[in-house]
């Protein structure tokens, strides 16, 4: 299990790299929520963007998000109409580019999969129990998504 | 007018390069969107130019390039990639990627590598 000083330095590098896709990105007001731990119980929105980390640090970091808030990302960032294709695929490459961005904190052995992405209703998901998962939101325009990051 | 294979696993960022590509007077010869059909387009089509992500399903963008310039020693490698990190950057330089793009992709970046990669 992480110290709480070492999830603090985990949490500041994604805050960061999503700070840097959104400035970089869309040219309108978002805002960050304060990170928190996440729980079993807790509710998965419709679409899941999900990358395996492996290498100097283990888990995953997902992208949780309803249809609206990823069509509004794939019109503002990609100036495209957004079909279920690539609703999908703005899910998918959201966390890859935010997951990619953090190798600049842990190294060239922090590794990183192929985005999976899953839609439907998740009522609720199973995370492993030795590793601490945070959620941090990100709203804007009226949507919100969550990032979610289990590292250890 | 230089002809160009693009490599991405993302539908999004194929759509984008394309159109980049296109807007400079392009020709998109294939996109791929793994890195098997990115070698099966490299040896049909023998592109000048190649825009490679790293991140690929069936086998990846390091291998991809090492394979590419291995058969075409005179072709133009663009790593556009999520990864931002110096020494992956440099081995991918030293390894003969021309340039390396960082997502998320600004068009003006794209575009400068582009005419750099043409000279």
């Amino acid at each position: 299990m992480l110290s709480f000083k070492s999830d603090e330095v985990v949490m500041n590098a994604f805050t960061d790299s999503v700070l840097s896709y959104f400035d970089e990105t869309i040219d309108t007001e978002y805002d960050l929520g304060t990170p928190y731990l996440l729980k079993n119980e807790d509710i998965m929105n419709d679409y899941i963007g999900i990358i395996g980390i492996s290498g100097n640090r283990v888990g995953y970091v997902i992208i949780s998000s309803n249809r609206d808030a990823l069509g509004y990302m794939v019109r503002k960032v990609f100036e495209e109409e957004p079909d279920e294709e690539l609703v999908q695929d703005m899910a998918g490459e959201l966390v890859n580019t935010i997951s990619g961005n953090v190798r600049e904190f842990f190294g060239d052995e922090f590794l990183i999969s192929t985005p999976i992405v899953l839609s439907g209703k998740f009522e609720t998901i199973r995370f492993p129990k030795d590793i601490p998962i945070f959620s941090i939101p990100i709203q804007f325009e009226g949507h919100v998504m969550n990032l979610i990051i289990g590292i250890k | 007018m230089s002809e160009v294979l693009i490599v991405d696993d993302s539908k999004l960022m194929r759509i984008t390069i394309e159109k980049y590509l296109k807007k400079m007077g392009h020709n998109v010869i294939a996109t791929a969107s793994d890195g098997l059909e990115a070698m099966e387009y490299f040896e049909k089509f023998h592109p000048k130019i190649v825009t490679l992500d790293l991140t690929l399903p069936e086998k990846d963008g390091f291998e991809c390039l090492e394979e590419m310039i291995k058969k075409d020693e005179n072709v133009q490698v663009i790593v556009i990639s999520a990864i931002k990190d110096v020494k992956t950057r440099m081995h991918l330089l030293n390894s003969g990627a021309t340039e390396y793009l960082v997502k998320p992709l600004n068009e003006e970046t794209f575009v400068s590598a582009v005419n750099r990669v043409k000279q």
